[in-house]
């Protein structure tokens, strides 16, 4: 039978109870009853949320333990801090249908409830053989151990379960939110990585080869069975959807650093409340639904650390222009013996016709039948509407650039700036869509020239920045505009010359035959 | 006397394209007549005319080649004449008759020049003299242990510079402008050099920063004619946009003011309306192209407040002056000339300000009067 505790008791039936500072009997471990396994679950998923699992996981039990009827029951022991943590377990467990209980080694009496307050001791001891016993209010039960279970196999036997998509698709779709990773099969690897490269995306990605014999695919295959598996800061929802309804590619959302569950599920306990279940040289990846059934996917990462050997995407995906720059091999030096860098993917720059709204033109290209034109307009303009532009004489014609946009010059093809220093034909653009900074630097930088893609011809026109001359008299009036040779018709500049006036000789008698009128 | 080819080669090719211009005993009249007859296919001659054709070139669209004729010849002798008044060779002449006489022959050559307002006439005038306001001789002081010699646009010989340390010989060089002198030439020299400055009114109103001979309308007839050709007043502008527009803008209207002011006679509406054209360049331009050029600060910010205010003056009387009629009939283009002039007046104090008005109104009903 189990006694309220008083106010300032210090003498304790039950071995190993004492009061704590708030006059609480509590013993060095705590413990909760359940006679369910769904209740034993979500007392974790419930405790997760509330506190952090790591601190509990190296004094946590789980046993299964069966009473003299054997009926099953599961009982969890761990190291009571305090009476908090206490007070916040046995809350939970009342709440999933569980009983709680304090104490130490082999007996555990009832945690303190409504009724008492400080909790309750034991007006005798019980001597049935047993592993356990718990002392309830109206009853003593001894209890055998089954088995124990870790919870490091609960995690891992545990199947993502199915969450509504809407929550899983807004949780996704927020920038800040979690990162997105993709497992892609071996043969879609090129092409998606070419859809993310077009739309922009910023992905890093490299290949995996799983620990075991399964993959991510419910495949078995033999130990090879390597995908591309590739991380997304942020993946925009149309994409995200198409992407879940494609076969040979399974999205996952990052639970932790070295955690990722499959979009669309979520694992019944919170992984990220217990990080220390999982090794850190290991990548774990969850899979839900159909393919549920083939365990975790677990990848081991480069021994020196440093996680996944990720190669950033867009330096996978390869241009055909080559302006004349070698390109970079694409082996990544530092891929383990098990995770490498995936190879470049080639992709060919296009001048496509664009939907968009014109940008402002900032250049034009002149065919050398408007020189004539262009002359007499540079003649005809005053300096001041044509400050600061610059031209190019070409072989195949003329180059004019301006800082801000070249309205005053309504000749050739206007020509709008793509990325800095690149430009493409005015309502046209370049497919892929690169980002800038990319195109810049596939292009093999644009520091000190400019680069034109024309319509019609096969790779763009490099023009070094040291071949323009600001946009007047002076250099349009050295143009031959006449002649039709193939060569550079800019005459060079002429070097300026000092006139010095140097007097000769002018003889005995200058003034010698000399008339004024 | 120099023979025509040389005399090209040796004085008019480098006078174009830059050099060694050498000088020599003067020419005048008798120079002009001989080589009037003759050979004029010579080497030097074509070499000229494509250095003619390249500054010809920077300044019209459709330029040809310009002929070396009676014009030209008059301007290339009287060039050379005048750079002979600084001859080191000729001191009888610097105190005599004969320096009068050279610096008369100058004026005779050039003063019979014809006004003109053909473009291509006058643009072949200058390219004989865009060189001239920036020609320099390189004048040497050899000082040495018994006295000192100065040699004007000659190398000392050896034997004056030679042993250095023993005879302690020191050079002094420094280098003169050939214009500026004989302009600061009272007896006969500065008539001969605005003479022929005039007989090239482009190369007069391209060079307004010049200090001698200054910048000036005296000779505004030959302005005003060379003013009458639409192709000539966008070369100045431009060029003026080029140098600096505060600067020469600045010149141009203290030159027009001066004139204004004085009772000499003569329609300066076409300087007004050149005035006024460069402000309209500033207001076609870009905003900071028009902030840089007027936010610039001047040496003589008196010069800037009468560019300004000489046209918002002009802008207040004669407003048909200075807004052509394709400006009046686009509203937007005539609100920023609104909104410049308003700038311009602000630039200027309102007392400089109805000075400028009335002496604007003077000029304009003058005209007026004489039209009546």
């Amino acid at each position: 039978m189990l006694e309220p505790v008083t106010l300032q008791q210090t003498r304790f039936t039950a071995p190993g109870i004492a009061a704590d500072a708030r006059g609480v009997a509590l013993g060095r471990q705590g413990a909760v009853l359940f006679v369910a396994f769904d209740a034993l679950v979500n007392w974790f998923r419930v405790l997760a949320d509330e506190v952090g699992l790591d601190d509990l996981l190296p004094s946590l039990a789980v046993s299964e333990v069966r009473t003299p009827l054997d009926s099953l029951s599961y009982l969890v022991t761990f190291h009571a801090d305090s009476s908090y943590l206490l007070d916040r377990a046995a809350r939970l467990a009342a709440l999933l249908g569980g009983a709680s209980f304090t104490g130490s080694g082999k007996h555990f009496v009832k945690y303190r409830d409504r009724a008492a307050p400080l909790g309750y001791d034991i007006d005798a001891v019980s001597t049935e053989p047993a592993d356990v016993v718990v002392y309830g209010a109206s009853f003593t039960q001894p209890l055998r151990r089954v088995r124990d279970l870790s919870f490091e196999q609960l995690v891992f036997r545990l199947s993502p379960r199915a969450v509504a998509r809407r929550t899983a698709g807004a949780a996704a779709s927020a920038i800040d939110g979690p990162a997105t990773w993709l497992a892609v099969a071996p043969g879609l690897a090129r092409a998606v990585l070419t859809y993310l490269s077009h739309n922009l995306v910023p992905c890093a990605a490299a290949t995996v080869e799983p620990e075991g014999a399964g993959s991510a695919f419910g495949e078995r295959r033999p130990a090879a069975a390597r995908y591309l598996l590739v991380r997304i800061g942020h993946l925009p929802d149309r994409i995200r959807a198409l992407f879940a309804a494609l076969p040979g590619l399974t999205v996952y959302r990052a639970a932790t650093d070295n955690v990722a569950v499959e979009d669309g599920f979520a694992h019944p306990i919170n992984l990220a409340a217990c990080k220390s279940v999982f090794r850190a040289d290991r990548f774990y990846l969850f899979s839900g639904g159909a393919r549920a059934g083939r365990g975790v996917d677990v990848v081991a990462l480069p021994p020196e650390g440093g996680g996944l050997p990720l190669v950033a995407g867009e330096k996978l995906v390869s241009l055909d222009f080559d302006l004349g720059e070698v390109t970079a091999g694409g082996q990544a030096g530092a891929a383990s013996a098990r995770a490498s860098a995936p190879p470049s993917v080639p992709v060919t720059l296009r001048l496509v016709p664009s939907g968009r709204a014109p940008r402002r033109v900032v250049g034009a290209w002149l065919g050398w039948e408007h020189a004539a034109s262009l002359q007499r307009l540079v003649f005809a303009l005053p300096p001041t509407m044509l400050s600061g532009c610059r031209v190019a004489a070409l072989v195949d014609g003329l180059l004019v650039v301006a800082p801000a946009n070249l309205d005053a010059i309504p000749l050739g093809e206007p020509l709008c700036e793509l990325a800095p220093a690149v430009l493409v034909p005015l309502g046209h653009e370049l497919v892929p869509r690169l980002d800038p900074a990319l195109l810049e630097d596939r292009l093999g930088g644009t520091a000190s020239r400019v680069i034109v893609f024309r319509r019609g011809a096969s790779a763009p026109i490099a023009v070094d920045e040291a071949r323009f001359e600001p946009l007047g008299r002076r250099l349009v009036g050295r143009l031959e505009v006449e002649e039709r040779g193939p060569a550079d018709r800019s005459a060079p500049p002429v070097p300026e010359r000092a006139t010095i006036v140097h007097n000769d000789r002018a003889g005995l008698f200058p003034l010698w035959g000399y008339r004024e009128r | 006397m120099i023979e025509r080819a040389a005399f090209v080669e040796r004085f008019v090719l480098p006078l174009v394209e830059g050099g060694k211009v050498h000088v020599s005993a003067p020419l005048g009249f008798s120079a002009l007549s001989s080589f009037e007859l003759e050979d004029d296919d010579s080497a030097a001659e074509r070499a000229l005319s494509s250095a003619r054709w390249a500054v010809a070139r920077e300044l019209l669209c459709d330029a040809e080649p310009p002929p070396l004729d009676d014009d030209s010849l008059r301007i290339a002798i009287a060039s050379h004449d005048l750079l002979f008044l600084a001859h080191p060779e000729g001191p009888e002449l610097a105190r005599g008759e004969g320096h009068r006489r050279v610096a008369a022959g100058c004026v005779a050559l050039v003063a019979a020049l014809p006004a003109s307002a053909e473009a291509t006439e006058l643009v072949a005038r200058h390219t004989l003299l865009s060189r001239l306001p920036q020609a320099v001789r390189l004048d040497v002081r050899v000082s040495f242990w018994a006295g000192r010699r100065e040699f004007r646009g000659q190398a000392p010989p050896p034997r004056l510079t030679s042993w250095p340390r023993l005879r302690r010989v020191s050079e002094e060089r420094s280098q003169v402008g050939c214009l500026a002198e004989a302009a600061t030439d009272a007896s006969g020299g500065a008539d001969a050099a605005r003479t022929l400055l005039r007989a090239s009114p482009l190369t007069d109103l391209l060079n307004p920063l010049r200090t001698e001979p200054p910048f000036d309308l005296a000779g505004w007839e030959k302005i005003e004619a060379a003013l009458g050709s639409q192709e000539v007043c966008r070369i100045v502008a431009y060029q003026w946009l080029e140098q600096g527009v505060v600067r020469c803008g600045g010149a141009f209207a203290a030159a027009l003011i001066a004139r204004l002011g004085s009772r000499a006679k003569g329609d300066l509406r076409r300087g007004l309306a050149l005035l006024s054209h460069l402000h309209l360049c500033l207001v076609v331009g870009e905003e900071q192209v028009r902030a840089r050029a007027l936010g610039a600060a001047p040496p003589d910010e008196a010069r800037l407040a009468d560019f300004c205010g000489l046209f918002a003056a002009l802008y207040q009387v004669a407003p048909a002056l200075c807004l052509p009629a394709d400006v009046l009939l686009d509203p937007d283009l005539r609100a920023r000339c609104d909104a410049h002039a308003a700038a311009c007046a602000l630039a200027c104090s309102p007392a400089r300000l109805l000075e400028l008005r009335a002496l604007c109104a003077r000029a304009v009903d003058a005209r007026d009067d004489r039209a009546a």
